[in-house]
């Protein structure tokens, strides 16, 4: 959840890759960790706990410092992919700002891309929230594969299965080169903190003007 | 401030988002160019390659101005265009050129036949490539690391039998070497781990595993691997320990379908004080029973056994300093500590001998109290040998060393002496039970326990108690805070003034007592190889 505490003057946003296992979304994480200036990144953090029950994700905590006086956060979670793990991805999801679904480009993985999505759109609506009105970016991952002889799916393929209902932005990308990682991210990053500053910000204000 | 709307605390959020994306755009760049190697998630840093590479870019447009015109600007341009559609185009425009020179340049063209000649022929010169048809556990091996991969997309019960099936028929059918061997078992363990219970198993687990089967592939074609197969195996092991030694590293909240990831400051602080993975506490009541671990090395089976023996030196040294504490009046607490110390390190070393060597006995010191006393205010059982003793309980002091019993039904009084008349209790050699009356206008009646709670109050106030002072050849002692310890079996009324409070002992049927010369005594009991001397009203007013 964000949380945008006035009196302490921060803004933490939550943005969660969600995607089918073996995807590419830690590697995302893990690029965006090894190759990003070291004053803007926290510890990226992979989380085992083991209490009623495990949960395993990863956590990069991204710091933008001071604008206007607020202390900008934004951290970045990535849920497991297998489908196993449902309830973490459940948990993780909680709170979640904004989202990159993370597909795989492997046509061998067409059909798990299509669960995984399904599966993001019920674990949104058991937190009331819809796919459609959330900051939300696809990324399709292993493009660098495309040119080898493994059977890849195409971008239109891709757009056809993922995007045809959603129309949001997509990148192609190869994470572990780094390949449409950060454009990804730039691009959440703003959706998010739109969204948050928009949803947050502005509500208080227009309550406070109509107090007065 | 500028930007911020009439109210100071709430920006304007047009300007402060525009102002965030701004900052997300100068920040949220690649410092270094790096490449993750998507099997083993290896992270490398490729600064030198790319620099390699541009110098190729310019060799190869050398003889085109245009071109290389063209992509020095595209280079320079703020990307609007995907990175990654960048580098295809500079992929593309770099190996066009070196086609056209192949495909025209017959003196290439024979070089690269002679080289391709040589090859051959060095080739033939090489030993038989080991390969799938030429040695069946490499057929087998392969197998399995394709069933890794599949497991490794997607834990699937079927793929997790197959694979576990697989190194079934590789141990009934090859002969391999411990290490190898040992290797598998463990790999073989956390798939059945991970089909029992995979929500339980790191996700890193089937990667994991497909490393170590890598390894033993390399292991058997190359007859050596690069790969510490002994670090490998430790690892695998660990996906297995884990398993079973619950895990706490980060405290979430997670009842019923509720998870607090907090996204408040300091939880993030919290969690960002942590280094990676890390901080293992163990918890009580581990069930780690049903658990093999024949999967030892020797290594870690002597590292273990090593932590065992450390463990049971810290339990030696805590025995002494419990022993001394069960004695002291005023230590419980301290003495409740210690007690608690020991038995959950005697606990912990119990449970990891039975883990990783069930079967064998591992000795733990054991403690011997000096005098059976416990200070608690519990009644503990002591069980010995056989025999009849007319008591079941008994109050034992220690003085000087020697444990002294008095069976709790003659006790009629025990605590600390009215101040009234302490000191007129502290001189005399005959007390009358008046003297115990805490106020002079209180009654007796009420004040004393057993047979002299059934004596009335002009009973009572007629009965002396005679002060022994020594028992058998000892005398005892009267500190400055003594406690006074009043008997009464019917006829026979002693007073004893001693320095510790008595602890009380339940006992056994089955202890035995023996008779001794000493008059003042009734007999020693042994206790728990402790010679305990049972004194009585009767006993010491014999004496």
């Amino acid at each position: 959840m964000a949380l945008i505490d006035l009196s302490k003057r921060e803004v933490h946003c939550k943005i969660v890759y969600y995607g089918p296992g073996r995807c590419g979304k830690t590697t995302n994480l893990l690029y965006i960790y090894n190759s990003m200036n070291s004053n803007a990144k926290g510890k990226l953090l992979t989380i085992e706990t083991k209490g009623d029950r495990t949960l395993f994700f990863d956590l990069l905590p991204l710091n933008l410092g001071k604008i206007n006086g607020f202390d900008i956060r934004i951290q970045l979670y990535t849920v497991p992919g297998q489908s196993i793990y449902e309830a973490t991805r459940k948990l993780v999801l909680k709170g979640v700002d904004g989202l990159v679904f993370v597909a795989d480009s492997l046509r061998v993985r067409r059909k798990k891309n299509l669960e995984s999505l399904q599966d993001l759109i019920a674990n949104l609506q058991g937190y009331n929230l819809d796919i459609h009105s959330m900051p939300l970016v696809l990324q399709y991952n292993k493009r660098d594969l495309a040119s080898s002889p493994i059977p890849t799916l195409s971008i239109e393929e891709l757009e056809q299965d993922l995007n045809s209902r959603l129309g949001v932005k997509a990148f192609e990308a190869a994470a572990t080169k780094g390949l449409g990682v950060f454009e990804t991210l730039k691009d959440i990053s703003k959706k998010t903190v739109r969204y948050v500053a928009t949803k947050h910000l502005l509500r208080p204000e227009k309550q406070m003007e109509k107090a007065l | 401030m500028n930007n911020t709307s009439t109210n100071n605390n709430i920006p304007e959020p047009e300007l402060f988002t525009s102002k965030i994306e701004e900052t997300i755009d100068d920040l949220f760049k690649p410092s270094k160019k790096i490449e993750i190697d998507p099997l083993t998630q290896e992270v490398k840093e490729i600064e030198v390659e790319e620099k390699e590479n541009d110098l190729t870019i310019e060799l190869a447009l050398e003889p085109n101005n245009d071109g290389e015109q063209e992509i020095n600007l595209k280079k320079d341009e703020p990307s609007e265009i995907p990175k990654y559609a960048q580098v295809h185009k500079e992929i593309e425009k770099t190996e066009e050129p070196k086609t056209v020179e192949l495909e025209h340049d017959e003196f290439d063209l024979e070089l690269e036949l002679d080289e391709a000649e040589k090859e051959e022929e060095t080739q033939a010169e090489k030993p038989l490539e080991i390969t799938a048809s030429t040695h069946p556990l490499l057929e087998h091996l392969q197998r399995l690391r394709e069933k890794l991969y599949t497991i490794e997309w997607e834990a699937e019960p079927g793929e997790l039998k197959e694979a576990i099936g697989i190194i079934d028929e590789i141990q009934k059918e090859f002969q391999l070497n411990h290490e190898v061997s040992e290797l598998l078992l463990i790999s073989k363990k956390v798939m059945e781990a991970i089909e029992k219970n995979p929500k339980e198993i790191s996700p890193n687990a089937p990667s994991l595993l497909k490393i170590a089967i890598e390894s033993i592939i390399e292991k058997e074609t190359e007859g050596d691997t690069q790969r510490d197969i002994l670090s490998i195996k430790e690892q695998v092991s660990s996906l297995l320990l884990e398993n079973q030694v619950t895990k706490d590293v980060v405290h979430l909240e997670s009842k019923e379908t509720e998870l607090e990831i907090s996204n408040e400051k300091e939880e993030i602080n919290k969690i960002e004080g942590t280094e990676a993975i890390s901080e293992v506490h163990l918890k009580d009541n581990i069930p780690l029973e049903n658990i093999e671990a024949n999967y030892l090395s020797n290594e870690a089976s002597e590292l273990i056994k090593s932590h065992l023996d450390a463990l049971s030196q810290q339990v030696k040294r805590i025995i002494p300093l419990e022993k001394v504490l069960a004695k002291k009046k005023g230590m419980e607490k301290l003495y409740g500590f210690q007690k608690g110390l020991r038995l959950a390190l005697e606990e912990e070393i119990k449970k990891i001998s039975d883990f990783f060597f069930p079967g064998e006995e591992i000795a733990l010191p054991k403690i011997h109290y000096d005098s059976p006393s416990i200070p608690e205010e519990k009644k503990e059982s002591i069980r010995e040998k056989k025999a009849d003793i007319p008591w079941k309980e008994l109050y034992i002091l220690s003085v000087d060393g020697v444990e002294i019993g008095i069976p709790i039904e003659e006790i009629g009084f025990f605590g600390k002496p009215p101040w009234l008349s302490k000191s007129f209790i502290k001189k005399s050699h005959i007390i009358p039970l008046s003297k115990l009356k805490p106020w002079p206008w209180s009654k007796l009646k009420g004040i004393f326990s057993e047979r002299l709670a059934e004596l009335s109050e002009d009973e009572l106030k007629k009965l002396n108690a005679t002060v022994v002072s020594k028992i058998g050849n000892q005398e005892l002692p009267i500190p400055p805070d003594f406690y006074l310890l009043v008997l009464y079996d019917g006829q026979n009324c002693i007073a004893l003034r001693v320095g510790d409070a008595p602890v009380n002992v339940k006992l056994s049927e089955e202890l035995s007592l023996e008779k001794t010369n000493d008059t003042c005594f009734e007999g020693i009991l042994n206790m728990n190889g402790t010679k305990v001397h049972i004194i009585s009203a009767k006993s010491l007013s014999r004496s």
